[in-house]
């Protein structure tokens, strides 16, 4: 199961997706049916930025922040 | 005829209340184009190496660029630059506004001012005529009363204001200037150089439109850069919230400042966040000179007595003063905020030093004794509220931290410089460059100390589905990269997106309207500068105008001694962030300086970071060639 915690909007939301094995985290955003929702966003899990294109474990959990700029 | 812009600078000597007009050609004002270019010309021209910045030696210069004034979304800026009291290297600060727009109506391309006058006085400007108005009666006034009797003074309504409080009349070395009591020339302390100038205001009005090549064009951008300002998502979100949107989303990427950077997750960020301020204490919405977005914010106190007049606080000032100082009440923020606009304290490096005295405070290097009997622990409101005015008027403890964090902790001594954080003498803004490297490397390299708006953030262009990194193509930049990857191409991005961010700067543009920080494509900027002034120009033109600002302020900083070893960061970064998504995040010393030689080369620097002659020749800089 991996956790997806949505922090783009005004309220934080969570959704769950199973997966037997690691899978890149486009297919799992597009297993909820939402990825291009999130094409503008960034994704953080273990600490660390990863793309669409990265893997994602079960257990994993991954943050989808807005990409904010300066000023 | 020049189109865009007048061809006259205003020199004023302020020793004996005396001014010149110059006369500029357009050859020399294509190649400079305003703004720190044009400011740089006249300043290493007349300041010599290692005078004191409140010498009368000093100059300060006035720079509107030469989109400013054109009546498209974003074309309002100013740049102020001098020699920095706070840095001592090169002092650069842009505001938008109203001021900018109102100086070109009044004839004028830039004001060159050096000098100390016997008096305080103030200079109004009208039409291209020029008065000098003594200003006794307004010294020790803050920006609103002052601004209030200048205006009745005048007799001219419709006259714009730029100017000081208490701040830069005490010289707190972060003083900064306002316009319209709402507008900042926030950073470098640029205030403080007009206060020991004893200049407390410059008024200006006129009633001549700027004259444009091409109205038809002009007007036909205006109205498409509307209709893409109308849809598109980043615009909406500015209008909506200001840039408060960064408290809840840099907090949930784990790169909030809190508790002086030592913490990227801040518990209570919602309370001091753009929801809340949309559901409390926001009334209105503001806007600068025919910019659509309105991204100002206007706000209004239950428990203080906030003035509408000051505008908001935005995202630097909710960070500065609250996360970073653990405080959670949006309303003492929206009053601090009020407070440093009076006294005309830059938001930002207020915050920090406050930071940094609380930090100082919490491991009792100082205690109340030291403090004049002020608690000043992290989260006091009441110390907060109660130590800004003693900055600004330079009373007490607030005489040390009117002097900026780094000269702070070398008057208290005893360990304190751990927690001062500082690039060349200036405080830290509001965004954590353990989440973003290429942040951290401008803050690094900056000329005039950190800085979060010399170049767009890694957030924007980390991946090529993004809208935003979409919209850099016309740069050759093809490969995005993640926020925390130190690369060639990262550091190639950096070397193109600085030239075009130092471009904006130059022609007096906001970053908040063009991409890829925002919606205006990069093409359409083109455009408008061909329709306004008529040149047969290119992105290639305007980033080699850009690149000519950055090479004349760091041949400015070479020249006062700065070498490669100010182009670092403080030692905090180093270690890892203490929570948050991002827990245990820092930058690794040696990638970064490993960027740093190679973003040198790329821009034809030797190994000390200074332009080389062939460089300086190649951006036609020949009379900075020794």
């Amino acid at each position: 199961m991996v956790k997806i915690i949505d922090c783009t909007g005004n309220e934080q939301k969570i959704f769950e997706v199973n997966i037997d094995s690691r899978a890149k985290l486009k297919e799992v955003l597009e297993r909820l049916g939402v990825c291009l929702d999130y094409k503008n966003a960034l994704f953080i899990c273990d600490r660390k930025f990863i793309s669409l294109e990265d893997f994602v474990l079960p257990d994993d959990e991954v943050r989808i922040i807005p990409p904010l700029s300066g000023g | 005829m020049p189109f865009s812009f007048n061809g006259k600078v205003l020199f004023v000597n302020l020793n004996n209340l005396t001014y010149e007009v110059e006369e500029i050609s357009e050859d020399f004002y294509r190649t400079y184009m305003g703004g720190p270019a044009l400011a740089g010309y006249y300043i290493l021209n007349e300041i010599k190496q290692n005078i004191d910045p409140f010498s009368p030696e000093n100059v300060i210069v006035f720079a509107p660029g030469v989109l400013t004034g054109v009546p498209v979304a974003g074309m309002c800026r100013f740049a102020v630059c001098s020699k920095s009291p706070l840095t001592g290297g090169w002092g650069q600060s842009e505001a938008g506004g109203w001021w900018g727009p109102e100086l070109k109506r009044a004839g004028f391309d830039a004001i060159v001012i050096k000098g100390i006058a016997p008096h305080p006085v103030y200079l109004y400007i009208e039409d291209g005529d020029v008065f000098f108005f003594d200003a006794s009666h307004l010294w020790g006034k803050g920006s609103k009363e002052a601004f209030d009797l200048i205006l009745s003074e005048i007799k001219q309504k419709r006259a714009r204001l730029l100017l000081i409080g208490q701040g830069g009349e005490n010289k707190v070395r972060y003083a900064c200037i306002t316009n319209q009591l709402r507008h900042f020339n926030g950073r470098n302390g640029l205030g403080a150089v007009m206060g020991s100038k004893k200049l407390k205001a410059i008024a200006v009005y006129g009633s001549k439109p700027l004259k444009l090549h091409d109205d038809k064009a002009i007007s036909d951008i205006a109205k498409e850069c509307g209709r893409i300002i109308k849809e598109n998502p980043l615009t909406k979100k500015l209008y909506e919230f200001g840039t408060s949107p960064s408290v809840m989303g840099n907090n949930s990427a784990g790169i909030l400042p809190t508790k002086n950077f030592i913490y990227g997750e801040f518990e209570k960020a919602y309370n001091i966040s753009g929801q809340k301020m949309n559901e409390t204490i926001l009334i209105g919405r503001e806007g600068c000179y025919a910019c659509p977005v309105r991204c100002k914010r206007v706000v209004k106190g239950k428990r203080f007595k906030i003035i509408p007049e000051f505008g908001g606080p935005e995202y630097e000032t909710l960070a500065s003063f609250g996360s970073l100082c653990m405080i959670d009440d949006l309303e003492v923020v929206a009053m601090a905020n009020q407070l440093c606009n009076d006294y005309t304290l830059d938001t930002i490096s207020t915050g920090v030093t406050i930071a940094f005295a609380m930090e100082c405070f919490e491991h009792g290097i100082i205690n109340k004794r030291d403090t004049d009997g002020i608690e000043l622990c992290f989260g006091n409101k009441e110390a907060l509220l109660e130590i800004i005015p003693k900055i600004a008027k330079r009373e007490g403890f607030g005489d040390i931290l009117a002097e900026g964090a780094l000269r702070a902790s070398e008057i208290i001594g005893r360990g304190s410089r751990e927690f001062v954080l500082t690039v060349k003498g200036q405080e830290i803004p509001m965004h954590d460059p353990r989440g973003k490297y290429m942040v951290g490397l401008g803050y690094a390299v900056c000329e005039h100390g950190a800085d979060h708006m010399v170049v767009p953030h890694d957030t924007i262009l980390s991946s090529v589905e993004q809208d935003t990194f979409k919209s850099v193509a016309p740069f050759g930049i093809l490969e995005p990269t993640l926020p925390t990857e130190f690369n060639w191409q990262k550091v190639r991005t950096f070397y193109y997106l600085e030239m075009w961010w130092s471009f904006l700067n130059v022609a007096g543009v906001c970053d908040f309207v063009p991409a890829p920080r925002s919606a205006i494509p990069v093409p359409l900027v083109v455009e408008t500068l061909k329709a306004a002034t008529g040149w047969n120009t290119s992105l290639f033109e305007m980033l080699k105008a850009g690149e000519r600002a950055i090479n004349i302020a760091r041949v400015f900083n070479v020249r006062q001694g700065f070498t490669a070893k100010d182009d670092t960061l403080p030692k905090r970064f180093y270690q890892g962030i203490k929570n948050g998504s991002l827990e245990g995040a820092f930058i690794d010393k040696d990638a970064l300086e490993t960027a740093k030689r190679l973003y040198y080369k790329m821009a034809g620097w030797d190994e000390e970071g200074v332009p080389t002659p062939q460089k300086l020749l190649e951006l036609k800089l020949d009379w900075l060639v020794k």
